[in-house]
């Protein structure tokens, strides 16, 4: 179970926090979803949407199963870079036209997902796109760390 | 633009849609239900202006879901 990603500057109330963490939780250990993949699609959004918190912290799921720092700096290089295998492009292509333009995800692209993590994977990992999205922007627009 | 879901229902006899997709991982669909009815019926923001938040949130990001 990761720290919670809502930045403590937003001072929720406990029980909000508490059911906001339960779905990290789930999020995390419950999907299936490899957490090191899932790690590297949420740093590559936060890349994208220039969301430096973001970028600089690390979720505890990930770092457990072996996250590599050396894979992370060349997360930019993921689709030649053979540090990355076919699921996790897949993912990360998935994750770049999901932070772009959502109507820019093609059938492709998702079944490229699909092919690789199943439909309850392209689900988990679209769930979890929306609420690292919402993270990195309400870090931006209240400019908090 | 797809014509047809890309994910499919995970109740049976039921269509593709946001929440039988959700379906495909029901511990997450429950925990996200939950805190989402809970931004949704908490807070200091009052409901109308929530809705009105969510519908402008809908048609600035063309979600006519």
């Amino acid at each position: 179970m990761p720290a919670t990603a809502v930045p403590p500057e937003l001072d929720l109330p406990p029980h909000v926090a508490k059911l906001y963490d339960d779905l990290l939780a789930r999020l995390w250990d419950g999907t299936g979803f490899d957490p090191i993949v899932l790690e590297l699609c949420r740093l590559r959004q936060a890349r994208l949407l220039g969301c430096e918190a973001e970028m600089v912290r690390r979720t505890q799921d990930a770092v457990d199963a072996g996250l590599d720092e050396e894979v992370v700096a060349t997360l930019s290089s993921w689709p030649t870079s053979p540090d990355f295998d076919q699921r996790t492009r897949a993912c990360l292509a998935y994750t770049e036209a999901f932070v772009i333009d959502p109507h820019g995800v093609d059938d492709t692209t998702a079944a490229a997902v699909r092919d690789h993590v199943g439909e309850p994977g392209l689900v988990a990992l679209t769930m979890a796109l929306g609420l690292f999205d919402g993270v990195c922007r309400v870090r931006l627009s209240l400019e908090v760390t | 633009m797809s014509t047809s879901p890309r994910v499919g229902s995970a109740v049976a006899d039921q269509p593709a849609n946001f929440g039988t997709a959700l379906a495909h991982q029901p511990e997450l669909a429950k925990a996200f239900g939950t805190l989402y009815a809970t931004l949704w019926t908490q807070g200091a923001v009052d409901q109308p202006l929530k809705e009105l938040v969510r519908l402008r949130n809908a048609r600035v990001t063309d979600c006519g879901y």
